[in-house]
């Protein structure tokens, strides 16, 4: 009696924290094809691992011009929702202790003063989740369109809005995506030194590979 | 004789401005004023200009942390490093001292003289959004006099609309260090020849645009009316990146007493494709209704090679136009920042007119902007 209980609550655990993401495409309905129909990158329900991309954050200056802070050190993995409505499940993660602007200065600026980095994980990276495309179908995740998403940043959490396009690539998929961030929103300080500042509004732009989940492993 | 008047251009080039520094380009800064008050380029460097060549050119600047609670420059960055502490308040004041050595040979003949290119005190106020800025010093024309070849005030508004009313260096092309290049001499803007004159600009994030109207060049406005005749110019410098930036520029100066109407047009393109190379490429066409039309193409690779130390090569072409003939540069310089706003700059110059022999010159500068 006891052993069926506990398989009734690991079932029960599972299945409610999972929830429809792990369903089989017989659950989810004709809106998903599967692997046969679609291609190995596009398997049904299948997970999209990036264990590295570009990341890009626009910075406008005050006085005119831009620069770009850079880095690679983007991971996470996702997995489409059951319909075209639901968010894809699982996030990724800008490591942002590494961003480079290609000189000293700025870097120190942007990361201690600005992000402030050292402040603990909340700080040291930043992270989306609830993924929602639209103009994108979930069954088939290529081609363009906006999505929303929720930022984790500098301690806050705030939703997003950008442009996004996923192409095939091999067994996975390529995405470039790109969102504007209002610096305030997330309690960032306006950067400014010695007359120089980023304007409130920046703009990130990502590029990545995700492999299928199969792939990836 | 044409080879002869090219030597002795070659000679009479080396007394002139200070410029900027577009090699910099390399670290992301697309915008002359990121470093300099001038939205033209060169003269006064600004606060961050200042903090720049200390913590990120000079060999032996500060690389330590920014205190975030203590936003002041460091007096390493600061007027004379700092001897005067916070006594200038909102003045900004630089003093910029050129002594230089040229040495030029050519068919047999060689001549050797130190020249002090600058010695001037710059000076500016910024506030909300305006900009006095000033100039005063010696000009070696012919006879070293005391003068100023600049005086402006300026003002941008938040959204980025401006204009610029005095006497000042107009914008055109990219505004190489090197004020001896071939697109930056025969503009008639290079030396003691800016314009009495009126400049509107949009500044965004992308692009800047600049158009200039003037009735005449400085020196024409103030004791030669014969020289006198309007001047305008524009520049549009539009950014493709962070470190790619493509400017189209133009001039128009109309016939005065004693010389024909004249103009050029040009297209330059700089890009950075590391953190530590800069390729900036000029090309123009100018003409006059007397000499007809010549073509000027410029090319600067700026290389930092260390900390401190950057290396330049610059190719560049000037076809003939009238009595001067088509002459071909190479270009090899290394500049060296042993510590905050103090420059070695040693360049070698081989200037080879057609059907004459080359003219070398080699150039050391001791270039200190204090």
């Amino acid at each position: 009696m006891t052993q069926i209980w506990t398989v009734a609550l690991v079932v029960g655990l599972f299945g409610g924290s999972f929830g429809p993401a792990l369903r089989t495409s017989r659950q989810v309905g004709p809106g998903l094809r599967t692997s046969e129909q679609t291609g190995p990158a596009l398997r049904t329900a299948g997970t999209f691992v990036a264990r590295e991309g570009d990341v890009r954050v626009q910075c406008p200056l005050t006085i005119g011009g831009s620069f770009e802070a850079r880095t690679k050190l983007l991971s996470g993995s996702v997995m489409p929702g059951p319909t075209p409505a639901d968010p894809w499940a699982g996030q990724f993660i800008v490591d942002l202790t590494a961003l480079d602007t290609g000189i000293s200065l700025r870097n120190q600026h942007l990361r201690d003063n600005y992000l402030e980095v050292g402040k603990g994980p909340d700080f040291a990276r930043a992270v989306l989740s609830d993924v929602r495309l639209s103009g994108i179908a979930g069954a088939e995740p290529v081609g363009k369109g906006t999505f929303t998403a929720r930022l984790r940043l500098h301690g806050a959490e705030r939703a997003v809005t950008g442009q996004a396009e996923l192409r095939r690539s091999g067994s996975g998929i390529r995405v470039r995506a790109s969102f504007p961030v209002v610096l305030e929103e997330f309690g960032i300080a306006k950067p400014r030194y010695l007359g120089v500042g980023v304007k409130e509004q920046v703009t990130v732009q990502v590029t990545f590979e995700a492999s299928s989940g199969e792939n990836a492993r | 004789m044409r080879s002869v008047v090219a030597f002795a251009a070659v000679l009479v080039l080396f007394a002139s401005l200070a410029g900027a520094e577009p090699a910099f380009l390399s670290k992301q800064y697309t915008r002359c004023t990121s470093c300099h008050i001038s939205p033209a380029g060169g003269g006064l460097l600004s606060s961050y200009g200042r903090s720049l060549s200390s913590r990120e050119l000079s060999t032996t600047g500060n690389r330590g942390t920014v205190d975030p609670d203590n936003p002041a420059p460091e007096p390493e960055a600061q007027f004379l490093w700092g001897a005067l502490g916070d006594k200038l308040g909102p003045l900004q004041l630089g003093a910029e001292l050129r002594p230089s050595r040229v040495r030029s040979s050519f068919a047999g003949f060689t001549d050797s003289r130190n020249i002090l290119m600058n010695a001037d005190i710059i000076a500016a106020v910024q506030k909300n959004g305006w900009t006095f800025y000033g100039e005063a010093g010696r000009e070696l024309k012919p006879e070293p006099t005391f003068g100023s070849y600049e005086h402006w005030a300026a003002y941008e508004s938040t959204s980025g609309l401006g204009f610029r009313a005095g006497r000042f260096f107009p914008a055109y092309g990219v505004h190489l260090a090197d004020h001896t290049s071939y697109n930056r001499v025969g503009l008639g803007f290079d030396k003691y020849d800016q314009v009495y004159g009126f400049e509107v600009s949009r500044n965004t994030s992308r692009s800047l645009v600049q158009v200039m109207v003037s009735p005449g060049l400085a020196e024409s406005i103030i004791d030669d009316e014969r020289a006198r005749s309007f001047n305008a110019s524009g520049r549009w410098q539009l950014d493709l990146g962070p470190a790619m930036t493509v400017v189209g520029s133009g001039l128009f100066r109309a016939e005065s007493d004693i010389a024909p109407k004249e103009g050029s047009a040009g297209l330059a393109f700089g890009f950075a494709p590391t953190s530590k190379l800069t390729i900036w490429s000029q090309g123009d066409v100018r003409g006059d209704d007397l000499n007809g039309a010549s073509f000027v193409f410029v090319n600067e690779t700026a290389f930092e090679a260390v900390r401190g130390l950057w290396l330049k090569v610059s190719p560049q072409i000037r076809t003939e136009s009238g009595p001067q003939p088509q002459i071909v540069r190479l270009a090899l310089s290394a500049t060296l920042l042993p510590r905050t706003h103090v420059n070695v700059n040693t360049t070698y110059y081989r200037d080879k007119p057609s059907g004459s022999t080359p003219i070398h010159t080699v150039l050391l500068q001791l270039h200190l902007y204090l």
